[in-house]
């Protein structure tokens, strides 16, 4: 067309920040989980001294360590803390990067991963089972996560059959459709606590979501969603930077927009129903991450996804790690401090973003 | 090359193209001319597969667009929109690389090769120099000319520009059409460019099509196209036709005399 270009110019192109490096900041996100989960392993209610932890941990590992601790710690450590830790930095990376593919898919920067119903579908679920005779006739292996997981994909999937039109999804229908399903699946909610009082508490403390259930059970759980989730949605960063023209563009570019949209939201759907499904309702995890990532480092979804899904982690295990240790002996729900942290958060971006709207 | 065929399409319970008969060959500029909601954007959708066509056909260098896959009909059509989304935050080239997409796989990224093309499509159109700035700094004619290299880089065989000119100051206005003609010519694009100005379509097209109420009611060179009748017929404006001093070109202005009749929906021939 118009001559070749030389390597000279290819290097100056790539200096654009075409190839904006994303091995960095994950590693430093990594390095920011690790010490976020070292801590939390360390820090509990139990005084059990640093290099004890570190020894049990070895002691586990099958390293030769002389177990001459009582037996008592090697519980907490390996089937408590750690556990524990781990599910949080699980539940916390699929909330952040299916939030981070929500807001990519709406084109919305304040979109989050229960905006088509996964937390209220679960939340109604779960209540069902809560007041149900199945809920403590389980032992250990309770049927609420399987019967919020199921609740939440049965609303995901209602909201969007409703927003559906002959040819297309829009995404204001899907809005829309996520805020009458939940609606209906919340009122429910309501309706059921008041009739019955004496599993109210117990509804509530699902509903806000925490971590004090965590096992190597429900790790086992979560871990196959949200790493196949994971893995599955990252390769979609430069689908989903296309999507970021408005939705006509982007088909006109060659997407094709419906089958795009339809396989982001199901994966990231089918992942945060399983990390509610052994959580409950962790708040603003999934919208105020994806935020501070892309302040950090940018809008670039091939950067964004995988990087809201590292400080998504670290983020919520240090949650955790505050709502555990905070009020000794009383634990305060997780979604209670994520709340605390991720209001004022979102406010400072919707000041922020009104700001930016006023100028131009 | 372009051709659309007795398309009816429109919304549904409004169809807004009726029977449209259209071509433009390679390397052809032809300009579409006619008032606000005679059907111009609904024909650019059309094309492109985003409205779905009731009856008659738009062939892509001789298939359907219903046949052809989303990915394969956005190597064969571009479409510069009226007001283009240029998502905040990514720098120029990233958007004009965006136009790579039907030439990547699903999950595949940029290389060398679309490096390449995008920048000789910004060269084309001169905005290299811009290749570093992110989208929100970028002025109307900027970004006008970054969201053309998007297009070029699509390497599309037809080129739809939906009033590319409607947001533009005169100069910018001259210079956009005149390098989507030049662009026309030298890739041997076919070039179907909507447009308000009369006078603008008049000195760069090699014809003029006038839609109205969803139907070409002319099509033909600027000199036959642009008749002070056709026009008054389409626009429901009176209008005297004068020659351009140094084209020869014909050029329209508004007629203020009393026998002017306005019609409801009718719009200023004067842009």
């Amino acid at each position: 067309m118009l001559g070749v270009l030389r390597r000279g110019r290819l290097n100056q192109a790539r200096a654009y920040g075409l190839r904006r490096p994303v091995f960095g900041p994950f590693a430093l996100g990594l390095g920011a989980v690790a010490v976020a989960a070292v801590l939390a392993m360390l820090w509990g209610a139990a005084d059990i001294p640093a290099t004890t932890v570190g020894r049990i941990v070895l002691h586990r590992l099958g390293l030769p360590v002389e177990a001459d601790w009582p037996r008592s710690w090697d519980a907490i450590v390996w089937e408590i803390r750690l556990p524990r830790v781990v599910l949080a930095g699980l539940v916390g990376a699929t909330l952040a990067y299916s939030g981070a593919v929500y807001q990519g898919v709406f084109r919305n920067p304040l979109a989050e991963p229960y905006l088509m119903g996964v937390a209220s579908g679960a939340g109604l679920a779960a209540t069902l089972v809560i007041i149900g005779p199945l809920a403590y006739s389980f032992g250990p292996l309770s049927p609420v996560p399987a019967a919020a997981f199921l609740g939440a994909i049965v609303a995901v999937t209602l909201t969007y059959l409703l927003a559906r039109t002959s040819r297309a999804v829009p995404v204001t229908t899907l809005i829309l459709a996520g805020v009458a399903v939940g609606s209906i699946a919340t009122a429910s909610i309501s309706y059921l606590m008041l009739t019955h009082e004496e599993r109210a508490l117990s509804v509530m403390s699902w509903l806000l979501g925490g971590l004090n259930a965590a096992s190597w059970e429900r790790v086992a759980l979560l871990l196959p969603y949200a790493a196949i989730g994971g893995l599955a949605l990252v390769p979609f960063g430069r689908a989903l930077n296309v999507l970021q023209l408005s939705e006509e563009e982007a088909r006109q570019v060659g997407v094709n927009v419906e089958a795009l949209k339809l396989g982001l939201l199901a994966v990231a759907s089918l992942a945060t129903a399983a990390a509610v499904a052994v959580s409950g309702i962790i708040g603003f995890v999934g919208l105020v991450v994806p935020h501070a990532t892309r302040l950090l480092w940018g809008p670039d979804y091939r950067r964004l996804v995988p990087l809201s899904a590292v400080l998504g982690a670290g983020f919520l295990i240090v949650a955790d790690l505050l709502a555990r240790t905070l009020a000794p002996p009383h634990e305060i729900p997780v979604g209670i401090i994520t709340a605390f942290v991720g209001a004022p958060f979102f406010l400072y971006l919707l000041r922020r973003t009104g700001r930016h709207a006023s100028d131009a | 090359m372009l051709s659309v065929r007795n398309l009816w399409a429109g919304y549904p319970g409004r169809p807004v193209l009726r029977g449209v008969d259209l071509e433009a060959g390679a390397g052809e500029v032809v300009a579409l001319a006619g008032p606000n909601g005679s059907g111009k954007t609904t024909l650019v959708r059309a094309a492109t597969g985003v409205v779905r066509p009731e009856r008659g056909a738009v062939l892509l260098d001789g298939d359907d667009v219903r046949s052809l896959s989303t990915r394969e009909r956005a190597r064969r059509v571009a479409v510069v929109p009226q007001s283009a989304a240029l998502p905040a935050g990514f720098s120029a080239l990233e958007q004009v690389l965006m136009g790579r997409t039907p030439h990547l796989g699903l999950l595949e990224s940029e290389g060398p090769r679309d490096l390449e093309v995008a920048r000789e499509a910004m060269e084309a159109t001169g905005c290299w120099s811009l290749a570093s700035r992110p989208a929100q700094e970028l002025s109307g004619g900027e970004r006008q000319r970054v969201v053309l290299a998007r297009a070029l880089a699509q390497q599309p065989r037809i080129l739809l520009l939906d009033e590319p000119t409607s947001h533009l100051d005169l100069a910018h206005q001259v210079r956009a059409l005149q390098l989507a003609l030049r662009l026309g010519r030298s890739l041997g694009m076919a070039v179907l460019a909507a447009v308000h100005d009369l006078t603008l379509a008049s000195l760069f097209a090699d014809r003029i099509a006038f839609l109205s109420e969803g139907r070409i009611v002319i099509d033909g060179p600027p000199e036959e196209a642009l008749r002070p009748e056709v026009i008054e017929r389409v626009y429901g404006q009176a209008v005297v036709v004068l020659r351009h001093p140094t084209s020869g070109r014909p050029v329209v202005l508004p007629d203020l005399a009393p026998r002017a009749v306005p019609r409801g929906g009718g719009e200023s021939v004067a842009g």
